[in-house]
């Protein structure tokens, strides 16, 4: 009488380590953006300090696009890898132009306004209706960052940023243009 | 004496198919939302769907669509947006069901 009992008990023993085992592999680890190589979504809003931004103005020069949290632990330990980059991608750094752009998501004006007086950054930070241009972008948790290049399309995604690891796919980026405009120069001379 | 059998089986037949055909399709905007939310996964948890998660990322996707059911988008374009933002595998988790 206690076989079935048995049974139904080993049963169950597996169907809880199967579901234990597809949680513990489960996508979390394999996340990536759709969006990597496709054309930036719009960007557009109007910043805490007042600055209109429209990601479409900033064709021709690189933009990286970070969404983040002031409530997020991951956000503010990127934070100060942000500024670096931002430093050295400004008006008098040695880098490239970059312009930074920070979404707020499901965060307030208050405190972001508190978390850059304290934590530095002077670049745009949008926190109005920012939910939308999260899920333009596939944003699945903060922090993550997007890289877009000149051309308006989106060449890396960073779930947490360094300033190095930035550069680097700038870097690689820019190596692997194609260089046709001075080809074609050279062969029509 | 067959007659009120024969009429009791028509009753079913007609009610079996008004429950198979109508039955299942979402009739409120509500009922379209829910259903919708029911069949997209969270973008950020393991086996739930956003109906079921309450992360920030699956209230924004219920607010998202609430508007777009709202604006007039059909189911079909709202999970294509979605798809197209977190990729098919990535959210889809079964068609809308009853």
């Amino acid at each position: 009488m206690r076989l079935p009992v048995v049974i139904v008990g080993v049963v169950l023993a597996l169907l809880l380590a199967l579901l234990g085992w597809q949680v513990a592999v489960g996508d979390g680890d394999n996340v990536r953006s759709e969006l990597v190589g496709r054309a930036a979504p719009a960007v557009t809003g109007t910043a805490i300090d007042g600055t209109v931004v429209d990601i479409d103005r900033d064709r021709g020069s690189w933009v990286l696009v970070n969404f983040f949290a002031t409530w997020c632990v991951p956000c503010i330990r990127e934070h100060p890898e942000l500024v670096e980059f931002a430093e050295r991608h400004g008006p008098d750094g040695p880098g490239v132009p970059v312009q930074v752009i920070s979404v707020a998501f499901d965060d307030n004006a208050d405190a972001i306004a508190t978390f850059f007086a304290e934590q530095g950054g002077d670049w745009p930070v949008l926190t109005e209706n920012t939910g939308s241009i999260a899920l333009d972008y596939g944003v699945r948790g903060v922090p993550e960052s997007f890289l877009v290049s000149p051309a308006g399309q989106v060449v890396a995604v960073f779930y947490g940023v360094t300033a190095d690891a930035i550069d680097a796919a700038i870097d690689a980026t820019t190596a692997s243009a194609d260089p046709t405009p001075s080809s074609m120069m050279g062969a029509g001379s | 004496m067959w007659v009120p059998w024969a009429v009791m089986a028509v009753i079913v037949v007609v009610a079996l198919a008004v429950g198979t055909f109508t039955g299942s399709q979402p009739v409120t905007p509500a009922d379209r939302v829910l259903a919708l939310t029911q069949s997209i996964r969270c973008p950020q948890c393991a086996g739930q769907s956003v109906a079921e998660s309450d992360v920030a990322v699956s209230r924004e996707i219920r607010r998202e669509i609430a508007q777009r059911v709202e604006q007039g988008e059909t189911d079909d374009q709202i999970r294509a947006y979605f798809s197209s933002a977190f990729g098919p595998d990535a959210i889809l988790t079964r068609p809308p069901t009853a």
